[in-house]
């Protein structure tokens, strides 16, 4: 069986856009780690666990007026 | 198995109207959440979440697996593979990042909707508000890299596809050899 030419190198664009991938990554893991460990909508929502949207049900509810 | 020319060439027009849909409901996405931030009205603000909720769940989210199916399907079945050359590795994974990114913007978008109907007050939720502006236009631009590449299609082979093209042809002869 004759031998392969050898590989030429990767691509340049494909490094280039492999390098702005891991540095894209790099910054949802650190916006990961600054969230408390949580990346996504929901990081926002935990702050109000405690308050009027714990849950979708808890949307539903009006929202608390303090004249009550 | 390779595909017959008119068959290829039908999935090849569904391929590109649903990438090319899902570009301009995307655009249409994110121009809907910048909106959400920048207007005041609150009817106008439930409307817009709504929309945005209806759009992600009965069109983007089609429309992303029946675009990423529809080209892996393609391409194992024309010629140019799933593997064999980077042009289309890197449009599948940039197609896999995608829904994954999208399946976790769901709920969030689903809550904020739910509360928008219900008439709660959004200004607390300002910070997933502009979350779905950066997801929406990474997303956007994510999705012009694999419109891009299917265009230009830059050379390069992966190693598979090097091995690949240099190995001897698997005929009917080289079995019974």
């Amino acid at each position: 069986m004759p031998e392969l030419p050898s590989y030429p190198s990767t691509p340049r664009w494909v490094k280039m856009i492999g390098k702005v991938a891991l540095a894209l990554a790099g910054l949802a893991v650190l916006l990961m780690i600054g969230g408390g460990g949580q990346h996504g909508p929901w990081r926002h929502f935990s702050m109000r666990a405690s308050t009027d949207v714990a849950s979708p049900d808890a949307a539903t509810q009006p929202p608390s007026t303090g004249g009550n | 198995m390779i595909l017959r020319p008119g068959l290829r060439k039908g999935l090849l027009v569904l391929h590109i109207s649903c990438s090319v849909g899902l570009l301009g409901t995307v655009a249409a996405f994110l121009l809907l959440a910048i909106y959400g931030v920048a207007g005041s009205d609150p009817q106008t603000l439930q409307a817009t979440y709504l929309s945005m909720d209806v759009l992600a769940r009965l069109l983007i989210l089609p429309l992303v697996l029946a675009s990423l199916v529809i080209g892996v399907v393609q391409s194992l079945l024309s010629g140019w593979g799933l593997f064999r050359h980077w042009w289309i590795v890197v449009k599948l994974v940039a197609s896999i990042i995608v829904p994954i990114v999208l399946l976790f913007q769901m709920q969030g978008i689903r809550l904020i909707a739910d509360a928008a109907a219900s008439g709660l007050v959004l200004d607390s939720f300002g910070g997933a508000r502009m979350s779905f502006i950066v997801h929406a236009g990474g997303g956007f631009v994510i999705l012009l890299l694999p419109m891009i590449l299917s265009v230009y299609k830059p050379r390069g082979l992966t190693h598979y596809g090097w091995r690949k093209q240099y190995e001897p042809a698997e005929g009917p002869l080289s079995k019974i050899r």
